[in-house]
């Protein structure tokens, strides 16, 4: 899928298109890479001598790829394709360093209303960089089910 | 009569969880639904009974918390739940999201 192709799937933009390539995607599950080459601008401060991708930015990665999956779900319907991180739940068994091709993959386990559940991974070559869950969540055109809607009814304290 | 092991932190035994027979009870999937509402979803010492509303009134969860619900009975019983089934009437209460777990075991078996 060319860069043309994944700007129509996501709403989002360089410096903050975190995709270069799209593998594959379906309705289901998506496998893109992020081809970093050290010269990105963040590395001047994260960490000066000492360049890691920020762990913030694999996760915003593997977002935009589990984005991926929902555009094609989404495709067609009334729904818009443009969603939020609802949720996140990651491990990051190891630090990524540049250069590197980030492999990013994301499986849709759950949709849930206005929510979508992924298993997502980031991987360079066969080592683990980040693993877990995450939610999107998608606007439906009908947002009045206040059962679809994370945080509408408000959070008991606890 | 079955006992229910309960570990020091107040979590169930997971081998009481299971199946006994290949046949899930009621009370199994109750004690679930207790522990993850206990537990996962850290409401500790709440008296969860059959109509405990979830949404609207009574715990108030929202959508995250409902879908933690679902995912945390999936693998307490390694029984994928049929989405479609999912609902407002569903899970209103803690006793109808039970039938409704109970039900769908039921039917696997």
């Amino acid at each position: 899928m060319s860069s043309r192709s994944i700007e129509a799937m996501l709403p989002h933009r360089p410096p903050f298109l975190f995709i270069t390539e799209s593998v594959s995607t379906d309705s289901d599950r998506a496998k893109a890479i992020w081809r970093i080459d050290g010269s990105e601008g963040f590395f001047a401060g994260h960490f000066p001598g000492n360049p890691i991708v920020p762990g913030v930015l694999v996760t915003e990665a593997l977002a935009q790829t589990a984005g991926l999956v929902v555009g094609c779900r989404c495709a067609g319907s009334e729904r818009s394709p443009r969603g939020f991180l609802a949720k996140v739940d990651l491990k990051f068994p190891a630090p990524a360093k540049p250069p590197c091709h980030l492999v990013l993959t994301a499986s849709c386990t759950h949709e849930f209303g206005a929510l979508y559940r992924f298993d997502v991974r980031a991987s360079i070559g066969d080592a683990t960089i980040a693993a877990g869950e995450l939610v999107l969540s998608v606007p439906a055109a009908d947002l009045s089910d206040p059962d679809v809607a994370p945080g509408r009814s408000g959070a008991t304290p606890r | 009569m079955h006992v229910r092991a309960v570990r020091p932190s107040g979590r169930i035994a997971p081998e009481d969880l299971t199946s006994i027979g290949n046949v899930t009870t009621r009370d199994q999937v109750s004690a679930a639904v207790r522990e993850i509402i206990c537990v996962d979803l850290k409401f500790s010492g709440m008296e969860v009974t059959d109509d405990l509303k979830l949404v609207g009134g009574g715990l108030e969860l929202d959508s995250l918390d409902l879908l933690l619900m679902v995912t945390s009975i999936e693998k307490r019983f390694g029984h994928k739940i049929t989405q479609r089934k999912l609902g407002r009437e569903t899970m209103s209460t803690a006793g109808s999201f039970i039938d409704f777990v109970h039900q769908e075991l039921s039917s696997k078996e």
